[in-house]
């Protein structure tokens, strides 16, 4: 702190929660990394216990269901989520929520429910003194210290892009669909079903012997009966591996006369092969959904599925692709359109580009240059940070950020309020938390 | 000398009695008990210690005391309610009850309101309903006069606003208020500040919205295309421009009028010769681009209707070659390299010789019948006196020259000839051929 400095940091150990689609961060405001990171999944019983974090789900017990907790960024099933929070809460954190102020943040699109539903639970399920909701949207760009930005968020479930002015999430531009890292898992099980090659995940290894590239491998199968979302959630986690090591985005749209580098994926049972044209081609798919179609469609159906307390797995209604899916600069020109000419300009100088599936090789670099060739004459500027914790838990840290400044203690909803809006939640929420 | 007699000489014992005498001293004798390596570490014979500096940083000094920081809870009195926070201040801090700091950034723009009264009397409009308008003001506020984000938000039923309506409602509203309350004459600077600042022409704001929205929606081609015609134009001002400027200097050499100048100036002697100065240096600045102003002229078609209608003359007067002629002796023109400014002394302006060799020019001169300083120092006197003078340099270098290498060859030849003796005839054809050979520089 130095002295001519006015230090504008005020930290009153609020909470901060990020529930993602995938992942779940929840942390003290003023940090700079959430303490607790926990899947979004929870895996239950017949008998409706409940259990949370990597080192319990990702283990093969017996009878075990994994589920989701959230869906297309929205809360689906809601007492799951609270005992995922008070679990965090409870034993990762350590803390007692009624002594913290929380924040959560949603996204823009959040109906309206969730939001009075997700404030409902904050006070009178974690008994917390104060809350806020926060736009995910306007939070990530506070981590990169913009007030205004044109936001390029891909995650698990949707990539959007938004355009922020003044920390305002402006309505008409935003852009987003639910075409994003889930779908590429999809296109990838796929292609892999196509080599004629069955992914065997890492719990199903009992041991393995190495083989040579092509082969076919040699390993001891685990004797293990588990149910079908739990084998499909570890297949998932193999495709996060191959996403992380061998998909490459083109620099230019990938087409025959390209360059193929190849590379090697050695998968959990020993197998290996190679991948050519395939590592482009699937993240192309996120700037270019091709035509052919493997059809299971519907936003409408997904936008339908709000409230709860049903079985919220909706992996069959992921897009693979449909007609109506768009290239990310599609969505970005539709936002840009949407918007008045006059912050064009600040928008241009002002993109941010966050979310997991975003740190895809050559994702920001493809970007620009698609970005350039649509907007020759103006001056772009993409601001990718290049830590991946930065990217992937953006909005939270921008929650961090925003719950810890002295100016913003004054825009939490505290419980006098709420008691006093007894009937009106609604409007009390949308006049605060805009 | 045997061995025997040597060691009388040194008094040396005999050759047997040395390897008997053992020494006695075995230093200490170790006790009974430790052992051997034990003993070597221990007393006298310990092993040298090796010293270890502590490698921890200083602990760091501070002079002030450990200050108290409490757990401290506290009210924003920016809120409307009672809800309060904890954090960390120092205890001096907390027990002071300073308000709480960041209330003053919790700053209310000044947004005007109007009652029903004034709204029938002052603002009744076609297209706003008091209700509308209501609304807009509503959005005014919370979000402290953002129109994007007001125009963003705004949502009113069956009506379809741009931000340019919003602005202009506002600002119409806000400019009668503010004139209605506080008569024009009467105001304060505050208040006609912000009149003034409550200007907006609404058609002036869609023209040039619409012409951004123009400008942003051009293509790629559209965007080259533009760019190669702005270089074009820039091309041809540049050319243009360059083809008057050269226009100006040949009418310049032409009339030699500097009308606008003081002709007082040309009086003086050095006037005049800055004068002739300018005109060498235009004259050598035009003569290597007539060829590129000619060949230019033809390519851009404005150009040639520039230059012919008025002066016919001055493009012939291009090709007038300038240098000396047969006639200038007689008219009185005279040629030079250099021209000096000012008055001058002919005979302090005649080109001094090297230092060395001064001495020498002027014995030259005198032996010559030449007087080293000049009595009647005329053009021609001078210029045929510095003939000279130069001429009497190169005679004396030659004449160094050639004595030294006659030097070296006399050297050479007594060399050569106390060698051959017996010297062939050829010999001294060599010695008088290398003489002869000196004169080209190279000794043999």
């Amino acid at each position: 702190m130095s002295g001519n400095a006015f230090y504008g940091g005020d930290e009153v150990s609020a909470i901060v929660i990020d529930p993602g689609s995938k992942w779940t961060r929840i942390g003290f405001s003023g940090e700079d990394i959430p303490k607790c990171v926990l899947p979004s999944n929870y895996g239950e019983f017949e008998d409706g216990r409940r259990l949370f974090g990597e080192e319990y789900i990702y283990q093969p017990h017996k009878g075990m269901e994994i589920k989701r907790c959230v869906s297309n960024g929205w809360i689906q099933q809601w007492d799951a989520t609270l005992d995922l929070w008070q679990y965090a809460l409870k034993e990762r954190l350590k803390t007692d929520p009624s002594e913290h102020p929380i924040l959560v943040t949603e996204p823009f699109d959040n109906p309206s429910e969730n939001r009075v539903k997700t404030m409902e639970m904050v006070f009178e399920s974690l008994g917390s003194p104060a809350t806020y909701l926060a736009r995910q949207e306007a939070c990530a760009a506070f981590a990169s210290g913009k007030g205004t930005a044109c936001l390029i968020d891909v995650g698990y479930d949707r990539a959007s892009v938004s355009a922020i002015h003044d920390g305002f999430v402006l309505q008409k531009p935003y852009n987003v669909q639910q075409f994003a890292g889930a779908a590429l898992d999809e296109i990838i099980a796929d292609t892999l079903r196509r080599k004629g090659y069955e992914t065997v995940p890492k719990y199903l290894v009992r041991s393995k012997h190495p083989v040579g590239v092509g082969e076919s491998p040699k390993y001891e199968r685990a004797n293990i009966n588990t149910t079908e979302s739990f084998h499909r959630f570890q297949l998932e986690r193999v495709y996060d591996e191959w996403k992380e090591e061998c998909a490459l985005t083109a620099d230019v749209p990938f087409d025959s006369d390209h360059t193929i580098l190849d590379s090697e994926f050695e998968f959990p049972d020993g197998a290996r092969v190679v991948f050519g044209a395939d590592r482009y081609q699937i993240p192309e798919r996120l700037f270019k959904p091709s035509e052919d179609t493997t059809m299971n469609e519907q936003n409408d159906e997904n936008e339908n599925e709000k409230d709860g307390d049903g079985d919220g797995d909706d992996e069959e209604k992921k897009n693979t692709s449909n007609p109506k899916t768009k290239g990310i600069c599609q969505l970005f020109q539709n936002c840009i359109s949407e918007c008045d000419v006059d912050i064009r300009n600040a928008l241009f100088n002002n993109i941010v580009v966050c979310g997991g599936t975003s740190l895809l090789q050559g994702f920001s670099i493809r970007l620009q240059n698609d970005l350039s060739k649509i907007y020759p004459g103006n001056r772009l500027k993409i601001h990718a940070s290049g830590h991946i914790i930065e990217r992937s838990y953006a909005s939270w840290l921008g929650g961090s950020i925003l719950s810890s400044l002295g100016t913003f203690h004054q825009l939490w909803i505290s419980r006098q309020e709420y008691d006093e809006h007894g009937a009106d939640r609604l409007a009390l929420i949308e006049k605060r938390c805009k | 000398m045997s061995g025997a007699d040597i060691r009388d000489v040194f008094e040396l014992p005999p050759p047997g009695t040395v390897n008997k005498q053992k020494p006695k001293n075995q230093g200490e004798r170790r006790p009974e008990g430790i052992s051997r390596e034990l003993f070597s570490l221990l007393g006298e014979n310990s092993a040298p210690l090796a010293i270890y500096q502590k490698k921890f940083k200083e602990k760091p000094k501070s002079n002030q005391k450990a200050k108290n920081w409490v757990w401290h809870p506290f009210k924003n009195p920016a809120r409307g309610d009672d809800l309060t926070l904890r954090h960390w201040v120092l205890k001096s801090e907390a027990e002071s009850e300073a308000p709480y700091k960041f209330e003053k950034f919790n700053t209310v723009l000044f947004i005007q309101d109007y009652t029903d009264d004034e709204y029938r009397e002052l603002l009744e409009d076609v297209d706003w309903s008091k209700e509308e308008t209501d609304y807009l003001f509503k959005l005014c506020r919370e979000f402290d006069l953002r129109f994007f984000v007001i125009a963003d938000r705004y949502q009113w039923v069956g009506k379809n606003r741009t931000l340019e309506d919003l602005k202009d409602r506002f600002y119409t509203v806000s400019r009668k208020i503010l004139t209605a309350r506080n008569p024009i004459n009467g105001m304060t600077a505050a208040q006609s500040s912000l009149l003034n600042s409550m200007e907006y022409n609404k058609e002036q704001e869609v023209i040039r919205k619409n012409y951004l929205v123009g400008l942003a929606s051009r293509t790629p081609e559209e965007v080259a295309e533009e760019e190669a015609l702005f270089i074009e134009l820039k091309r041809i001002e540049s050319l243009q421009s360059k083809l008057l400027s050269d226009r100006e200097e040949v009418l310049k050499l032409l009339d030699e009028q500097k009308s606008t100048e003081d002709l007082r100036s040309f009086h003086t002697s050095s006037g005049v010769s800055g004068l002739i100065q300018d005109m060498v240096n235009a004259r050598r600045v035009t003569k290597p681009e007539d060829p590129a102003t000619n060949y230019s002229a033809p390519s851009s078609g404005v150009s040639s209707s520039v230059s012919t209608p008025g002066r016919p003359f001055a493009l012939n007067a291009l090709k007038i070659r300038y240098g000396p002629s047969p006639n200038d002796a007689k008219s009185g023109i005279s040629w030079h390299e250099k021209l000096h400014s000012g008055c001058f002394v002919r005979s302090q302006k005649v080109p001094a010789v090297k230092a060395s060799l001064v001495q020498k020019v002027h014995a030259t001169m005198n032996e010559l019948g030449v007087s080293s300083r000049l009595i009647m120092p005329t053009a021609k006197v001078t210029e045929k006196y510095v003939e000279l003078q130069n001429t009497i340099v190169v005679l004396l270098e030659l004449k160094r020259q050639l004595d030294r290498f006659s030097q070296e060859s006399d050297i050479q030849s007594r060399l050569n000839g106390s060698k051959k003796r017996p010297a062939p005839p050829d010999a001294i054809e060599n010695g008088s051929n290398k003489k002869v050979n000196t004169g080209s520089g190279n000794t043999s």
